[in-house]
């Protein structure tokens, strides 16, 4: 198991039995039809992140296989990108179904925010990512021959990795949507049926 | 004679590598240049300082003057498109874009260059094709793949390419390293009718095209310029005794 996915299953674990009372206010919200909402805003922030996240992420695969970035550097984005990988939004909807339980004004109103801004980030991360290393895949010759016409590097991203490898690049954007998508719809899932199997257990002793 | 291309106290390398020490070399209107000397002694690294393509490569660096002709300002001050414009390069293999047409690949520079205009492109195709004597085998086809050409064929297109869009300077990196001895023939001619509009920079490991089609030649060593001087007077009668080792194969 990957690190990164072991630690955030025992964050989730501990926050997830430290904070029943929690997850029922949180499941009181989903019923008040607050999850239309967080569903139309997490899908507005992550057609956001989509359309954001592919040229930059070949612009930052650009600079990448051009050899601007040092090892160290490498390293750094690719902690950031394990760190952005962790699955946030169960761990933030926990959060917030804890702070609401403190009755707190203040993180009651900017939490559903929080939670959706880090969602997009990890949707943003991800893309970025995946969309980097396909770009340093790209040929450093045909790189080259770009850049001798005067191809500048945002260029060479937006027609010569796209002209070259569309392909591969359609591909990547269908998995990691399917993926968020399936990750979403699973962490919703998960958050709604485990809370209601507790509140049933709870309900009968 | 004025220079077209003149470098002053060029030092150049990666990252603690130095590649290059304190080059001056003047490029001549009218003229070939070959750039010879062993593998790694930096003649491929000095042409692409004149295009600025050697600072895109990781860790790369360069220090002195490169001025061109015309210009009130350096090198170093222009925008990298222009310089391309204005520095013509093509590499030792065609490098010609797979799954574009003909028309596509020549007409590409131009497209980069934000003259996408169809009717300059195609003038600017017909112009680049006639100088590299293609025009007739392609122009009724200017739409068809360029995945099935000769490497012959594809070596000289990649040179119309570079030529669509006029440059002032050309650099070629080895061009006729991958060549038969046809179209390597054919190529030196292009060159020779090419360079009364614009000199011509030319590295080779051939000695003998270099003593065929360069009328000047420049002798790298170990990133230092050793010697440079007429082809004839480089070949004949050497001042170094390094170039005259190598030139004789007596070298190593």
């Amino acid at each position: 198991m990957r690190w990164p996915l072991g630690i955030s299953l025992i964050f989730f674990g501990a926050v997830l039995t430290s904070s029943a009372s929690s997850v029922r206010l949180l499941i009181s919200r989903f019923e008040s039809g607050l999850t239309l909402e967080l569903g139309a805003l997490g899908v507005a922030f992550a057609l956001l992140g989509w359309i954001l996240a592919l040229p930059l992420g070949v612009l930052t695969g650009l600079s990448w296989s051009e050899g601007q970035w040092k090892t160290r550097e490498r390293k750094a984005l690719r902690l950031i990108s394990e760190f952005l990988n962790l699955p946030w939004l169960p761990i933030a909807m926990l959060s917030w179904g804890t702070l609401q339980s403190r009755e707190s004004e203040f993180w009651q109103s900017r939490l559903p925010g929080f939670v959706f801004w880090v969602f997009w980030v990890a949707t943003w991360g991800r893309l970025t990512l995946k969309s980097s290393r396909l770009f340093s895949k790209f040929p450093s010759s045909q790189r080259e021959a770009w850049q001798a016409l005067g191809v500048s590097s945002w260029q060479i991203a937006l027609w010569g990795v796209w002209r070259e490898s569309r392909q591969e690049m359609i591909g990547v954007c269908v998995r990691t949507g399917l993926r968020l998508g399936l990750e979403f719809v699973f962490w919703l899932v998960l958050l709604l049926l485990v809370p209601s199997v507790w509140i049933q257990v709870g309900g009968t002793s | 004679m004025s220079p077209i291309l003149r470098v002053q106290n060029l030092s150049a390398g990666f990252g603690e590598r130095l590649a290059l020490r304190e080059i001056s070399l003047q490029v001549l209107p009218g003229s070939i240049t070959a750039l010879i000397g062993p593998s790694g002694c930096g003649k491929t690294t000095f042409l692409r300082c004149m295009n600025r393509m050697h600072e895109e490569e990781p860790g790369g660096y360069w220090t002195g003057k490169i001025e061109l002709q015309g210009l009130s300002q350096e090198l170093r001050s222009l925008s990298l498109a222009e310089v391309r414009r204005r520095v013509g390069m093509v590499f030792r293999e065609p490098r010609l874009f797979s799954h574009y047409s003909v028309f596509e690949n020549l007409s590409m520079g131009s497209r980069a260059q934000g003259r996408d205009h169809t009717l300059r492109a195609y003038e600017d195709i017909e112009f680049a094709l006639k100088k590299v004597r293609l025009w007739n085998e392609f122009k009724d086809r200017l739409h068809s793949s360029v995945d099935r050409l000769s490497s012959g064929e594809a070596q000289l297109l990649s040179l119309a390419r570079t030529l669509s869009l006029r440059p002032q300077v050309l650099l070629l990196d080895e061009p006729g390293a991958l060549l038969d001895p046809i179209f390597s023939s054919k190529l030196e001619e292009v060159m020779e009718e090419l360079k009364q509009e614009m000199p011509i920079l030319m590295v080779t490991h051939s000695l003998q095209q270099a003593g065929r089609i360069a009328d000047r030649t420049a002798f790298f060593l170990d990133g230092r310029l050793v010697e440079e001087g007429e082809t004839q007077q480089i070949f004949v009668q050497p001042r170094e005794a390094l170039t005259e080792a190598y030139i004789t194969g007596r070298m190593g």
